[in-house]
């Protein structure tokens, strides 16, 4: 029987030009571009972990491009615990062609089989101490160039980290502060916008009175999807109506509804 | 609008703002900070915890104009990659978190616990944690973190 033709991995099928996945930059580091969404779940360390492994580079010179919708690789959504299987899959593949790539690349300068070389933290090393590495040969391999379908990715046995525990490369950040969620980013015009939620569940309005939301300035719009209310603001403003709102929940007051007024579903 | 002093982060700060605007709004706001983050609004999840005096609140439900003349220190101002507190090394060195975004809160109440008790058992650990909320599930990482920074710091 014949084997069936390899295809390429779901995500760089989608995306199939390495170098939207992988760049070599000028000062040691490896740029990897995974088009899924660090939001907790720990990727960008599991996919940096695959990428050095592939490679056969240090972790600490992989350098994690955060998701853009301009410029990534378009894998859709990130949800369904599919980042691993989808990132991590396509960067697998790329990293296993390129490496492939480099070895033949540096076979050729060195004039030594590819067989008899080797990759240590990207240097390309032969018989007779001859070495090149993966930023000597950079400017000759264009990675502009679609993933061929075909590539063998290392035996799970010869992967050096992943599977391996290492230490998150995003917890730095959450420990000193720096800006590394989305409420942290201000993009130009942003509004704020919060639904407001009723007390009781299946509670449908019966009235909403906008004219206390009105009177904040900075009050973009009241919007109504059936039972649900929101409104927007221009983000300066839009705590004053949290904090009168926030105000009257933590005080425990009887509702004296400032935006909505609800039925029980009973009623 | 009356100009409200304190000190922020060890640097004296003035503002001029409505003063019963929230401290939050006003750090996260005009005054560019992102270490608290804004969680529940309402003073519950502990996300937006800064310590104020020697204590931490939320600052999701402070008034700007309590905290006037007083002490204000925020997660940037509790050490810096070069300088980390004892708690930022033993939250890296625990990996105390998933998503993170309880951290900042947490930190500040651990911060403000071991000035006040700096050799506290679990059981005060988990008590002074006890209004900050993590649904990531880090619980148990981040109260060892806290009881290694607080050895850490009796050793040296």
């Amino acid at each position: 029987m014949n084997a069936p033709a390899p295809t390429l991995p779901f995500s760089l099928a989608a995306n199939p030009r390495l170098s939207s996945w992988i760049n070599f930059a000028a000062d040691g580091e490896v740029t990897v571009s995974p088009g899924k969404v660090e939001i907790g779940q720990g990727i960008v360390t599991a996919l940096a972990q695959i990428a050095a492994d592939e490679l056969d580079i240090d972790i600490g010179r992989v350098r994690m491009v955060r998701a853009t919708t301009a410029a990534s690789p378009n894998e859709g959504v990130t949800s369904g615990s599919l980042s691993i299987q989808h990132s991590g899959r396509a960067l697998r593949h790329a990293c296993a062609e390129i490496r492939q790539l480099f070895l033949t690349a540096a076979s050729e300068r060195l004039g030594v089989e590819t067989s008899v070389l080797q990759i240590e933290d990207g240097t390309i090393s032969g018989p007779g101490n001859v070495r090149t590495s993966y930023w000597e040969l950079a400017d000759e391999i264009s990675l502009d160039r679609d993933a061929t379908p075909g590539a063998k990715p290392k035996a799970i046995a010869e992967r050096a980290l992943a599977g391996q525990s290492t230490q998150r490369i995003d917890i730095p950040d959450k420990v000193f502060a720096r800006r590394r969620f989305i409420h942290d980013t201000a993009l130009p015009g942003l509004l704020h916008g919060r639904v407001l939620r009723p007390e009781h569940a299946r509670a449908k309005l019966a009235d909403l009175k906008e004219d206390a939301a009105r009177a904040v300035p900075g009050l973009i719009a009241v919007v109504r999807d059936g039972s649900l209310p929101a409104w927007s603001a221009k983000p300066r403003l839009a705590p004053r109506l949290r904090s009168r709102r926030c105000a009257r929940a933590r005080a425990g007051r009887k509702a004296k509804r400032y935006l909505t007024k609800t039925t029980s579903p009973r009623s | 609008m009356p100009i409200i002093r304190f000190r922020l982060n060890g640097a004296p700060t003035e503002i001029d703002a409505d003063p019963d605007q929230l401290l939050l709004d006003v750090l996260r706001g005009p005054l560019g900070l992102t270490g608290p983050h804004f969680g529940c609004g309402a003073g519950e999840c502990g996300a937006c915890r800064v310590i104020v005096g020697d204590h931490a609140v939320t600052s999701c439900d402070t008034p700007l104009w309590s905290v006037a003349d007083k002490d204000v220190t925020t997660l940037e101002g509790l050490g810096s990659p070069e300088q980390p507190h004892p708690l930022q090394r033993a939250f890296i060195a625990e990996q105390a978190m998933q998503c993170g975004y309880c951290v900042a809160g947490v930190l500040m109440s651990a911060a403000a616990l071991l000035r006040q008790n700096p050799r506290p058992t679990e059981r005060q650990v988990r008590e002074a944690l006890d209004r900050n909320l993590c649904r990531c599930g880090s619980q148990n990482r981040i109260v060892r973190a806290v009881l290694r920074a607080a050895n850490e710091t009796a050793v040296t």
